[in-house]
């Protein structure tokens, strides 16, 4: 069992508790191993270079969790912070890379694709980043429940928990958010 | 849009989104005049939201995998167990679901499986079962999981406990990298062998080693999953009529249900080794029946067929654990492991391995119909044959038209390849920037006609701070290749030149990017080295190259191609149709590959003259490709091979057919091809010893082909050389007792020697050959061997084929009717044979069996048609 495991844990708990500064203390234990995590993939020689956001998400949850007897809201928690960083860690490398090449052409985005990072679409990555933003300045919970989904994978019922709404509420918030942006990633605009 | 004018918006989406869609489109509508801004941003909304239902619906509900839910199978993650708390579920597959657990008694993190709660059900199952675990429990070996405890819940559950592994398994390793570095690979393959023997020793087999039962631990450790549990599990299976899992990595034993031992182990080994090493499965079918015939009847690409750095050493390694055969694979893990630490010692060294990948690109495109092409170059000296090799890969020549000697007498050219530099000192492009200037070095050397100065000198005036024309001065040559390696990001890129000493200036420079990540430096190695010899021979020979086309740009086009000569060369059914989808694959992928279109035109005569297919339908199609093939590139001798071996065999149109052959001749004399098929054509105009002469050369150009040699025994039995032939038949007998067609050539032979005891004892194990040309040689040797019941029986079984709808040669026929004295009906299958234009037509006349119908008006008159001179 991962050696931070009972930390973090304890900080989970602490943290759906209520306690925001504990949501501070894990933030860099999250933001270390998904690091370490994403880089070990995505360097490893001949590989394909690209990687699966939930998966790693995941990964780093079972390393630093470990004990699986975790309350839903917990993980939840973790999931909904995990997804934060991974978003912002992708994005880093998207806007990196995307400066080395430019005048590279860029790809129409497709949703379907978004679970895997790849050195193919990371204007897409950069793209949604923008557009998550936008949709966050509109309605902040949109833009999280869409952050979750794309950079953590989380089921709708861990989304409404890391939110403390209704599974009716996340499920309808969802809906309209997505349809949101794929207009936006369109360029068409609401009045 | 503000946020509040998005809420507006929001309130209205959700209002009406779920509502039928006659409701919807009402509310709609009323929106569009009192609220036309809402209505178009509703209208984008619902369209957008109606796309995403569609493509993914599961959006909102979470489509990704996950570890809680979907693969909780037992439903019991979070709770205590026996003495266990049960954590999350690591993977589950065919035996059970392994969660995470705690042992509270022992104090320790352990990997708990649970057998499926359906073979609970099955008392003896579960008997088995735990007699198996406990078999497996007693293993203790480092290359082995270790397995701690076998038991059986409250719930009656059974379950193994065993150690956790903090890892990935090879599955997922091959899933994200596709193929591994060769020397890995042999190595988990060493330790996976390891673990073999000692289980096999112990008398437990694994039955079921797959990349998922493999586990690659971070310090380098291998470990075998599961041992001996599948036995369990597939009688239990096989007792309900339940599925297996996957059979990709199932032995032929298994795949009939027969009985197995290590060895199947060691094919499974096999699979894996030639999944490591190729990023593919050697069997491959759209879905699990198609694999298991894969398994049971085909022979897999040969590994380097996708890798070319793979030794022969390792490709024959990995293929003798791919026997079907057990007893032809190693007898035991030990002897495997031998074999192991040779082929790491060869790998170990890189040299020669561009130098093998030349042979292998000249064997696609030098060699060609009727040879076993790795031989084609033998008789040149080898680097003779390599300079053709190279000609023909770079300038789309079959070869040039110059000859090997012509090519060794030119002026030599020296040159030296100097380290190649490393701007910025990036360490990482060390073994890249210095491993490949030594490549290029030693390829180069190959090269006939050039040679370089040994690298020792060249890398140590380099240290001295020599530029690259002072290095090229102090040793002599007139050429220096420089280069430099730099990293930008991802990416590499190669920048190589070509100075000529004496003038100081660049002769040729490229550029070469090259992602790191992606791309096999080996590609790069060799565009490279292409280049650079390309722009060297031209300027240090007479050589004129006609054309400067390649066969194919396309690199996938070229590897299909590849794998169809692989297929074409095995000349069985399976293969012939096999080269054809890879032939075709090819040409979709490049619709000019003349090559590719050669080979599809090749395949089609080929089927006909084996007599799997009916000639009167297959020709046509051939002609039709040959056509295509000429329209493409005009200079390429299998072309004219191909236009050749249809004028011949298709259309009886010897004086086509000898037009082609001296086209053929003159781009290049030694394609053996040529004269294999140029004997059958002075066999068609009675010169019985020029058609000899001829095959003799085929023989002396590629002396190791079954092929050519089996040959050369059909032309001396034709041309009535009895002695000479059965000498010759035993000859390639020796080495290769079951060469297609050989059993048979050799009875016949026996036959008119009179020496029936030995033609029937040759016939007697034999599988029935697919030559059309020698089926009817069974029944014709009973026959001529008073065997009559049993040419009768023979012939009627024949009969039987051909009403049932296969293709049967009525040449063949026509052979035992003659034998059984029949000459009405032997006329009368003649004339049929005729009408289908049976490829073997052309030698009725010196068919030995057919000698006292030459007098039968009937007779020649069926000859005269064909074309011969009677």
């Amino acid at each position: 069992m991962a050696p931070e495991a009972s930390e973090v844990t304890v900080l989970l708990r602490q943290w759906s508790a209520g306690d925001e500064s504990a949501r501070d203390r894990l933030i860099p234990l999250v933001y270390d191993r998904l690091r370490e995590l994403a880089h070990r993939r995505l360097s490893r020689g001949q590989g394909d270079n690209s990687l699966n956001t939930t998966a790693l998400v995941h990964e780093a949850y079972i390393r630093l969790v470990g004990a699986p007897r975790i309350e839903l809201p917990d993980r939840a928690h973790f999931l909904a912070l995990a997804s934060e960083i991974m978003r912002n860690l992708l994005v880093d490398r998207a806007r990196a890379r995307l400066t080395e090449k430019r005048g590279a052409g860029v790809r129409p985005l497709d949703l379907d694709e978004l679970t895997e990072f790849s050195d193919e679409n990371l204007e897409s990555f950069a793209e949604l980043d923008d557009a998550l933003t936008r949709l966050a300045e509109l309605s902040p919970r949109q833009g999280r429940l869409l952050q979750y989904r794309y950079f953590g994978g989380l089921t709708l019922e861990e989304s409404a928990a890391a939110e403390g709404v209704s599974l009716a509420t996340a499920k309808r918030e969802l809906r309209s958010a997505r349809a949101w942006l794929a207009v936006d990633l369109k360029g068409d605009t609401l009045q | 849009m503000n946020a509040q004018r998005w809420q507006e918006i929001r309130a209205g989406f959700d209002e009406i989104v779920d509502l039928d869609p006659d409701a919807r489109a009402g509310r709609l509508a009323a929106l569009a005049d009192s609220d036309p801004e809402l209505h178009r941003a509703l209208e984008l909304l619902l369209r957008a939201d109606a796309e995403a239902t569609g493509n993914h619906g599961a959006l909102a509900g979470g489509s990704t995998p996950r570890y809680d839910q979907q693969l909780d199978p037992l439903g019991i993650a979070g709770r205590t167990i026996s003495h266990f708390d049960i954590g999350e579920v690591l993977g589950a597959g065919g035996m059970g679901v392994v969660y995470r657990a705690h042992d509270k008694q022992l104090g320790r993190a352990v990997a708990l499986k649970f057998l499926l709660p359906h073979y609970n059900l099955d008392p003896s199952a579960k008997v088995r079962f735990q007699r198996e675990a406990h078999a497996a429990a007693a293993l203790d070996h480092p290359n082995l999981c270790v397995v701690h405890e076998v038991g059986t819940t409250e719930r009656g559950w059974l379950f193994l406990a065993m150690s956790l592994y903090e890892g990935e398994t090879l599955r997922a390793r091959l899933k994200r990298d596709g193929s591994l570095p060769v020397s890995e690979c042999l190595e988990i393959a060493r330790q996976i062998a390891e673990g073999l023997q000692a289980a096999h020793a112990a008398g437990v087999v694994h039955r079921d080693l797959k990349p998922g039962n493999v586990m690659l631990l971070p310090d380098g450790t291998v470990r075998i999953l599961d041992f001996g549990l599948a036995k369990a599990r597939d009688q239990s299976m096989s007792e309900t009529g339940e599925h297996f899992g996957t059979v990709s990595y199932m032995s032929p034993e298994q795949v009939r249900g027969d009985r197995v031992d290590g060895r199947a182990d060691l094919w499974a080994l096999g699979v894996l080794m030639y999944e490591m090493l190729t990023g593919r499965k050697p069997f491959n079918g759209d879905e699990e029946v198609a694999v298991a015939l894969a398994i049971l009847h085909d022979e897999p690409p040969p590994p380097s067929t996708y890798r070319s750095e793979i030794s022969p050493a390792l490709e024959s390694l990995v293929l003798r654990l791919l026997r079907k055969d057990p007893d032809k694979r190693y007898a035991s893990a030990e002897l495997l492991l031998h074999d192991l630490a040779r082929a790491r010692t060869l790998a170990s060294g890189k040299i020669g391995t561009m130098l093998t990948r030349w042979r292998r690109a000249s064997r696609g495109l030098v060699g060609s119909l009727g040879s076993r092409p790795r031989r084609v170059l033998v008789g040149a000296t080898a680097a003779a044959a390599l300079m053709i090799a190279y000609l023909a890969v770079d300038f789309a020549r079959g070869s040039p038209t110059h000859s090997p000697a012509e090519l060794a007498e030119s002026a030599n050219v020296s040159i030296a390849v100097v380290p190649f530099a490393n701007p910025g000192d990036d360490s990482t492009n060390l073994p890249f920037s210095d491993g490949f200037a030594d490549e290029l070095a030693t390829a180069l050397g190959k090269v006939n006609r050039i040679s370089v100065m040994s690298r020792g000198s060249a890398f140590s005036l380099r240290r001295r701070g020599l530029d690259a024309r002072a290095i090229g001065s102090q040793l002599h040559v007139q050429y220096v290749v420089d280069g430099s390696v730099t990293r930008i990001g991802d990416r590499r890129r190669v920048r190589a030149s070509l100075i000529d000493v004496a003038t100081g200036k660049e002769v040729w420079s490229d550029m070469f990017d090259h992602n790191a990540l992606k791309e096999d430096v080996f590609t790069v190695e060799d565009s490279i080295t292409r280049s650079i010899v390309h722009q060297l021979l031209p300027r240090i020979s007479t050589v004129t190259v006609a054309s400067a086309k390649r066969p194919t740009e396309n690199r996938e086009a070229h590897d299909l191609y590849l794998q169809g000569r692989y297929f074409f060369e095995k000349r069985d059914s399976i293969g012939l149709r096999k080269a054809q989808d890879y032939f075709r694959q090819a040409i979709r992928t490049d619709s000019s590959y003349a090559l590719a279109y050669a080979g599809l035109a090749d395949a089609y005569g080929l089927q006909s003259n084996f007599g799997f297919a009916r000639p009167d339908r297959n020709f046509p199609m051939a002609k039709r490709y040959a056509a295509l093939a000429l329209a493409h590139d005009s200079a390429l001798v299998e072309v004219h091979v191909s236009l050749a071996f249809i004028a011949l065999f298709g259309d009886w149109d010897w004086r086509a057919a000898q037009r082609e052959f001296e086209t053929a001749l003159r781009l290049n004399e030694h394609y053996p091809p040529i004269h294999l098929y140029r004997a059958w054509y002075f066999m068609a105009t009675d010169s019985s010893d020029a058609a000899v002469s001829e095959l003799r050369r085929a023989v002396d150009l590629d002396p190791f082909s079954g092929l050519n040699n089996t040959r050369l025994v059909t032309i001396l039995f034709y041309t009535g050389h009895y002695p000479d032939a059965l000498a010759q038949a035993r000859k390639v007998f020796e080495r290769d007792s079951n060469f297609v067609g050989l059993r048979q050539e050799l009875a016949r032979v026996y036959v008119n020697l009179g020496r029936c005891p030995e033609a029937l004892a040759v016939l007697r194990n034999s599988a029935d050959q697919p030559l059309s040309l020698l089926r009817g040689v069974r029944g014709y040797t009973y026959a001529k061997c008073g065997r009559r019941a049993e040419a009768e029986a023979e012939l009627n079984r024949q009969l039987g084929r051909a009403r049932a709808g296969e293709y049967v040669s009525h040449y063949s026929l026509a052979t035992i009717q003659a034998g059984l004295g029949n000459d009405d009906e032997a006329i009368a299958e003649l004339e049929k044979a005729y009408i289908e234009r049976a490829p073997a037509m052309f030698v009725m006349k010196l068919e030995p069996v057919f000698a006292r119908l030459h007098s039968d008006p009937r007779f020649v008159a069926i000859a005269r048609k064909v074309g011969l001179a009677i």
